[in-house]
């Protein structure tokens, strides 16, 4: 009604007003736009009756490699130099109530034809939205909060692989555990600086860090996160996270603890004219382990990675990593990595990537990889289908 | 002591009752319209910046910790704002979550234009439920401000006879000023332009410029050779000599096209705060205008 009124009030004082023939055309084509309106008020919405299901979104990951040498994964099965569906994963996501949402990620893989196909559960939980201002809580399997790039999925990577010290300190595949994470956003005096801490509870089933399947102790991680901005169009962020749980050798719990360093510098030109974004990274890990059988107690091992990327043109990125890993068990060993890669997004639904990498391996094989010297060149399609993915903020917008 | 605490009470209603309502909008231009109707109950801040492209926002943590101290959070809903989600996930905030009382979809009741016929990615990625640009007709401008009135009064029910009567003022000096942009466009009927990206559809309803093709192939689709040279020869057809552009869309591509067709390029402000004295939703038409009006044939010449 009083909108409708409002139009009438309107187009009257528009005919008092003036009457030359140009206003009249004025009100012909706003009498021609209110029945456009009016048509189109009364037709139905367009959602036919599926609110109640998860919206879904599905993630292709396809690559192909070309290696200057035979790999093998961890089932001793050849992956150099062919094509993989590395990996299709289905992100479900609803309201679960009016205080917590429903996340289920599974990931489909099988990297040779022969062998079976893989189903896990990359992540599963309820997110609580409503416990209080700044609060929220995952309860289920979700990534662990340590660092930048461990929360992320595989497809939403800036690069191909993920960074040696994560594979190395967190878990091939990096770590996603079962418990109970709550972040908090401290309220913030300036707006431009926000502290927001997370706290997590997990089973300490990682086998890289705590005691495997078979851990009976729970394992516990903290992450401070303290975000500023620099100015409309750039932004900085430091994190320090740390982790503790116990092993278990010879039915003795021993305690393990890793501690990380985190740095993220992004800027974003609102009025592109040369370069459009640009991304620095870089995360620092750090092991100390207790090991009652070695005359020094402690075993300890750091790593970390750095990052650069650009952004030239709209929908190109280009950028290079190095990575630096000391193996677990004998730090004297130190493993390699630099590489660089190009990704072109046709849209944000479609990327293409192209990468190269050399590793040069001092300890044992990680990820598949084996002695020293090796090259990979990537090719890399992502595709997403489906409801619009509830993406990361800093490498691809 | 019942005198002391019945005073405590009483200050404490006072206090309560005078408190401002923190109200976040996503867009400057919708700030802006909470500024107008919540008057000096209420202080404002916007998400976007009014120089960076509304579709692209980057949903950084100073962001969720705004939404996470908001009373009344506005969007413009129609699946324009695809950032907030992550912002409400982490922003704890259960008083603005949609559909609770402290949330606004500010376009609610604006029928969209531009509705695709069939809702594929194929159509273009960022204009799914038809455009979202609708704040660029100042019409929908009376519509935006009910919406925000309402939520307002629905968290700050015993001040909204105050929002009542800002919602009027504001609409009466916006359909004043409706008319006195009316007359001023009139040299603009069928002013033949290129747009960078299909924004200016309820711009042109309101005002008549003839947006003849946008750079952009489809709604956030940079443009492909053959989309260009297929622009190119309609631009020389029919005689299209002026590119508009929103500031964050000069671009290489744009200047590209600029060159290309030797058409001169307009920069107007989509937003609110989208340019040097745009301070707000009554700006933004008299600066839009002025700027196109310096640029029409006949006019100047
Ligand atoms: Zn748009």
């Amino acid at each position: 009604m009083k909108r409708g009124f409002m139009l009438i009030l309107f187009l009257f004082q528009t005919t008092v007003s003036t009457a030359d023939e140009s206003v009249r055309e004025e009100i012909r084509a706003l009498q021609a736009r209110l029945a456009e309106l009016e048509r189109q008020a009364g037709k139905p919405r367009a959602s036919g009756g599926n609110e109640f299901n998860p919206r879904i979104t599905a993630f292709g990951d396809f690559t192909g490699r070309i290696d200057n040498g035979p790999v093998r994964n961890e089932n001793n099965e050849e992956i150099s130099d062919r094509f993989n569906m590395r990996e299709v994963e289905l992100d479900l996501r609803a309201d679960v109530d009016p205080y917590a949402k429903g996340v289920l990620i599974t990931a489909l893989s099988q990297e040779r034809p022969l062998q079976p196909a893989s189903v896990a559960i990359e992540e599963g939980y309820v997110l609580f939205t409503a416990l209080s201002r700044g609060v929220s809580a995952k309860a289920g399997k979700f990534k662990n909060a340590f660092g930048i790039l461990n929360q992320l999925h595989l497809h939403d990577l800036p690069q191909s692989t993920l960074p040696l010290p994560i594979q190395t300190f967190l878990g091939e595949d990096g770590m996603a555990e079962m418990g109970l994470s709550v972040h908090y956003i401290m309220p913030q005096k300036n707006p431009d600086h926000v502290l927001s801490l997370t706290g997590e509870v997990f089973n300490g089933e990682n086998a890289t860090q705590f005691g495997g399947v078979s851990s009976r102790d729970p394992a516990y991680l903290g992450r401070a996160k303290y975000y500023m901005e620099l100015d409309p169009e750039s932004f900085m962020e430091l994190g320090t996270s740390y982790m503790n749980g116990k092993r278990v050798t010879d039915n003795v719990h021993h305690r393990n603890e890793v501690l990380g360093g985190d740095f993220m510098y992004k800027w974003r030109a609102h009025q592109p004219k040369g370069l459009w974004s640009t991304v620095v990274q870089g995360e620092f890990f750090y092991m100390s382990r207790e090991e009652p059988a070695l005359a020094i107690y402690r075993r300890n091992a750091s790593g970390a990675y750095g990052l650069l990327q650009i952004q030239p043109y709209q929908r190109w990125f280009a950028g290079v990593r190095y990575d630096r890993a000391q193996v677990l068990n004998n730090k004297t060993l130190v493993d390699r990595k630099i590489g660089g890669y190009v990704s072109f997004y046709t849209t944000e639904f479609l990327r293409l990537r192209l990468g190269y990498e050399y590793q040069n391996s001092a300890g044992p094989e990680i990820g598949g990889t084996p002695g020293p010297d090796q090259s990979t060149i990537y090719g890399q399609i992502t595709f997403v289908f489906g409801a619009h993915p509830a993406e990361p903020y800093w490498f691809s917008k | 002591m019942r005198p002391i605490s019945i005073c405590l009470l009483l200050s404490w209603i006072a206090t309560s009752a005078g408190a401002e309502v923190r109200v976040v909008a996503t867009l400057p231009v919708l700030a802006d319209i909470a500024r107008h109707v919540g008057g000096s109950n209420v202080t404002v801040r916007a998400l976007a910046k009014g120089t960076e492209d509304p579709h692209y926002v980057i949903p950084r943590p100073s962001l969720a910790a705004a939404v996470s101290q908001a009373d009344l959070f506005v969007e413009l809903g129609l699946q324009f704002e695809l950032w907030t989600e992550r912002l409400l996930d982490v922003a704890g905030n259960a008083n603005v979550m949609p559909g609770r009382a402290g949330h606004v979809y500010a376009s609610q009741g604006i029928a969209p234009i531009e509705v695709p016929q069939h809702l594929s990615r194929a159509e273009g990625d960022i204009h799914p439920e038809g455009n979202p640009h609708v704040w660029l007709n100042p019409q929908n401008g009376l519509l935006l401000a009910e919406n925000i009135a309402a939520g307002l009064s629905r968290v700050d029910p015993d001040r909204a006879g105050d929002y009542h009567e800002n919602l009027k003022s504001f609409s009466d000096r916006l359909t004043a000023k409706m008319d006195g942009w009316t007359k001023q466009a009139v040299p603009l009927r069928g002013f033949k332009v290129v747009s960078g990206h299909r924004e200016w559809s309820y711009f042109a309803q309101a005002f008549g410029i003839d947006v003849r093709g946008t750079i952009e192939e489809k709604p956030g689709i940079p443009p492909a050779a053959g989309h260009r040279d297929h622009l190119l020869a309609q631009m020389k057809r029919e005689g299209v000599d002026r590119i508009i552009l929103a500031p964050f869309e000069v671009t290489r591509i744009t200047e590209r096209m600029a060159a290309l067709s030797g058409a001169r390029t307009i920069v107007i402000p989509a937003n609110v705060q989208g340019a040097p004295g745009v301070n707000d939703y009554f700006a933004l038409f008299d600066v839009i205008l002025s700027t196109l009006l310096k640029e029409t044939p006949g006019r100047g010449e």
